[in-house]
């Protein structure tokens, strides 16, 4: 009676064990296979719309069709960047100004550069009323933008010379035509957006545009930047051809649409050296 | 030893000067609910922005007695108080009317009574940038419909129509004086027009059956509805462009600095300077309406 207590109390022990080695096999299965995922991380200094959701869950779905890919979109530089720190198998996607200053430090390569309308260089213009003094006479007032304070205050840097010590004041509003509208109705002195939102404006509402004129432009620069860490051991080409062939289907199209460009292409050794000079 | 007390009284004066100098101006929030999202979102980006510290009250947050607010706001005394919704402004003015106030997300700002130091951002958007942001989505849009109340919006419909108008767009309009008029109205307007551009009007939003009449007579038409409030999503609107909240909240502290710099505010009170774009993509499939190339790229949230 006390030898066959003492084997069942054996035999359930046992049991226990095996039961909690299965679990801990199975949650070891489930974290690396969570480890085997390659993000694909966002950020763009030039944009400031609230649709990180709608990205992450249209990007997700998408790419779920090609392997265990994870879109991971930023609403912040500082969280990017602390975010992205010393990781390897992994995706970049972000402004040509972003990746001049970090590829080195995160040691980057480009692989793709974005295209929209079949340019893959944009240009920002400065605008104001039609009435506004000019800016060589007087000082910069409120600036409507939809990048990023650094962004903005350091490509006006570029764009006005003379008030490089200037503190710009600048008001961050979602998306270029925001900035285009603030302007154009008061809310801002001045607009910072890109040629390409300032066209497309002109097309819907060109008495708006009329009343308002190109004060400075800036240089030109590449769109939204694919980038590879050094140490990405995955499979390079697969990775890049799968980004580069999203125009090919609607569904990859629509995605693309939604970060503003219409398609990828690689980058020659001109824009390489454009871009990290 | 009179030079040594002069020489000590002039130091005093000269120390308290620059203490007072370096202690900067004195900013209060007050937010008539700290619960509400857009209220909350709006404070906290102002507080972001402004950084300078400020006092913050929460109306919504306990209780209060009207001498305790009138005690706060005197003790305080702020040179500059940000008023999220109308019942902190109302506070605020009746109290401190001779201080700097700047308002956000009050509804219909015109009724309020405005002193010479009052600043606000509006909660509407005006007609011009939707019809915009409507047209940057659906360029083809060529007639919109309106419903309105003559009482109420006849001001409002004519500065639309005229903006449309510099847009290659017509503005469609039923003027209504009751609210049994509009489904009449409503039916005999379907027949010419690209869209309709749901407004708030008392008399056409009297109650929520007629609402979802309205809704359902345009979708048997395959008629999209435009619109300015997120609360439509679910009824089945198209497009919806309202305010982005958190530029509300910078463009409050934007005003804020511009005042307490001593700059002149040519436009006392602004219209908003972001927008909130959400987008019914099933119903623009369903409905075989094409939209603008790069509209995906503006838009916050889609319905799918």
């Amino acid at each position: 009676m006390t030898d066959n207590s003492h084997q069942k109390r054996r035999f359930i022990a046992l049991i226990s064990t095996i039961a909690l080695l299965l679990i801990g096999l199975a949650l070891f299965c489930v974290i690396s296979a969570g480890s085997g995922r390659i993000k694909i991380y966002f950020y763009s200094s030039e944009t400031n719309i609230n649709n990180f959701k709608s990205l992450k869950m249209e990007f997700d779905r998408y790419l779920s069709k090609f392997g265990p890919y994870e879109f991971q979109p930023f609403s912040a530089r500082d969280v990017f960047e602390k975010q992205v720190k010393d990781k390897e198998n992994c995706l970049f996607i972000l402004s040509s100004w972003h990746y001049r200053h970090i590829h080195k430090e995160y040691s980057l390569t480009p692989a793709l550069t974005g295209v929209r309308n079949g340019k893959k260089y944009q240009r920002k213009i400065l605008l104001a009323d039609e009435k506004a003094p000019d800016i060589e006479t007087t000082k910069p007032g409120l600036i409507a933008s939809a990048g990023s304070l650094q962004y903005t205050t350091s490509v006006l840097k570029r764009m006005l010379k003379k008030y490089a010590e200037h503190a710009f004041r600048v008001l961050t509003v979602p998306k270029d035509i925001d900035a285009l509208l603030a302007a154009g109705h008061g809310m801002a002195k001045l607009a910072f957006a890109s040629r390409y939102a300032f066209d497309e404006l002109k097309g819907i509402n060109p008495r708006l545009c009329r009343k308002m004129k190109v004060l400075a432009e800036g240089e030109e620069t590449l769109l939204l930047i694919v980038a590879l860490p050094q140490g990405f051991t995955a499979n390079r080409k697969k990775m890049v051809d799968m980004i580069k062939n999203m125009p090919l289907t609607p569904d990859g199209k629509k995605r693309i649409r939604m970060l503003g460009l219409d398609g990828w292409q690689e980058l020659d050794a001109s824009d390489r050296s454009r871009l990290e000079s | 030893m009179k030079v040594f007390k002069l020489i000590c009284f002039i130091g005093l004066v000269f120390l308290l000067s620059v203490l007072s100098a370096d202690e900067g101006p004195k900013i209060m929030v007050i937010n008539s609910n700290a619960a509400v999202d857009k209220y909350k979102i709006a404070q906290e980006e102002f507080t972001k922005t402004i950084s300078t510290p400020v006092v913050e009250i929460d109306l919504g947050g306990k209780k209060w007695k009207i001498g305790e607010i009138e005690d706060l706001l005197y003790d305080e005394y702020p040179d500059l108080v940000y008023c999220i919704g109308t019942k902190a402004y109302l506070l605020a003015n009746k109290f401190i009317s001779d201080r700097n106030i700047v308002f956000s997300s009050v509804i219909n700002w015109r009724r309020l009574s405005l002193s010479q130091k009052t600043y606000g951002v509006s909660n509407e958007l005006n007609p011009e940038m939707q019809i915009t942001l409507y047209r940057y989505i659906f360029p083809g849009l060529k007639r919109i419909g309106v419903l309105y109340s003559g009482k109420y919006n006849k001001h409002w419909f004519e500065e639309a129509q005229k903006a449309a108008k510099e847009m290659g767009v017509e503005i469609i309009g039923r003027s209504l004086s009751k609210r049994r008029d509009t489904l009449p109205e409503l039916k005999e307007l379907l027949k010419e027009i690209d869209a309709l551009w749901l407004i708030s009007d008392p008399v056409v939003m009297s109650d929520k059956k007629s609402l979802i009449e309205v809704f359902k007579q345009c979708d048997i038409k395959k008629i999209p509805i435009l619109s300015y409030h997120n609360a439509f999503a679910e009824y089945g609107a198209m497009v919806i462009v309202s305010v982005d909240n958190p530029t509300t909240g910078r463009q409050a502290a934007a005003i804020s600095r511009e005042v307490l710099g001593g700059d002149v505010v040519k436009k006392k009170v602004q219209l908003p300077a972001g927008s909130h774009i959400i987008l019914n993509l099933k119903k623009a499939n369903e409905y075989g309406l094409k939209y603008g190339e790069m509209a995906l790229s503006v838009v916050n949230r889609f319905i799918e």
